[in-house]
């Protein structure tokens, strides 16, 4: 594997952990405030 | 909200000039395209080193004024500490791997104290999650975050205090070791970082305070607040 594949690779997952962490606390505040999500429960696990 | 989306939006824009000061950068006469890393490798450190310093002063004032805000500021603080931790380490690992030919050595003072460091702050949000009651929570994360932050140093000044693998500081204060591009594109990674970890600050510590105004309206209004049961609803 070239040293530049390499290196790009380092930033993709670095930055890609910065974004996902970003993500995740978006989702976290909608979960907290009540948000409607898209999050779908079969009917008997509502019950 | 909105001001932190204002945070998050001035971060994005930053780390976006890091990141092309950081692919623009002369590479190393050795090492070639892999001293790119250092952009991602000093500033994820750096703030891991800032945000577990914000923990220690976090929980320092929580044991001295009790109130909650300083708890939920040195929570929020370890969390992306831990984060940043473990970017360093995965940068630091690869970087290692190319240019040493090894990616971890245990008898590493730098390598070692950082991934204990890194370890006792996953369990410091383990302690958290351990326990319910927010009073003795915010108690024992306290005495965890000041007892903690003294890695901090160590893990800092390791590299001049014994024999290492890893290289001494580039900057110190008769100067730099490194060439001025190289350098510039550092600080300017260092700058990013540091605006994204008060951007992510802002994220996190809002989330924390929304949760404990849920938490604190289902302990008052017990049972009253849970949905009924499809069951229980005659006409649907």
């Amino acid at each position: 594997m070239s040293d530049t594949v390499v290196v790009a690779g380092v930033f993709v997952i670095s930055y890609g952990m910065i974004i996902a962490y970003s993500v995740y606390l978006h989702l976290r505040r909608r979960r907290a405030t009540g948000a409607p999500t898209t999050n779908v429960r079969r009917v008997q696990d509502v019950q | 909200m909105t001001r932190i989306r204002v945070l998050l939006g001035v971060a994005a824009a930053a780390m976006t000039v890091g990141l092309w000061f950081a692919l623009t950068a002369p590479p190393d006469a050795l090492q070639g395209e892999y001293s790119r890393i250092i952009n991602v490798h000093v500033p994820s450190l750096w703030l891991a080193f800032l945000a577990f310093g914000v923990t220690a002063l976090g929980s320092i004032m929580w044991l001295w004024r009790k109130t909650q805000r300083w708890d939920r500021l040195a929570s929020a603080s370890a969390e992306i500490g831990v984060l940043f931790t473990g970017i360093g380490l995965f940068t630091g690992m690869v970087w290692g791997k190319a240019v040493w030919g090894r990616a971890w050595d245990w008898g590493d003072p730098r390598l070692t104290s950082t991934a204990v460091m890194f370890f006792v702050y996953l369990g410091y949000i383990a302690l958290r999650n351990a326990l319910d009651d927010p009073v003795v929570k915010a108690r024992r994360s306290a005495i965890l975050g000041v007892v903690a932050v003294v890695q901090v140093p160590l893990v800092y000044f390791s590299v001049n205090l014994f024999r290492t693998l890893h290289q001494t500081q580039s900057i110190r204060p008769d100067g730099s070791t490194m060439p001025a591009e190289m350098l510039i594109a550092m600080l300017v990674n260092v700058v990013a970082f540091t605006i994204l970890y008060v951007a992510l600050m802002a994220a996190r510590t809002d989330v924390a305070r929304i949760e404990e105004a849920s938490q604190e309206i289902e302990l008052l209004a017990g049972d009253a607040v849970k949905p009924p049961k499809l069951s229980e609803v005659g006409d649907v």
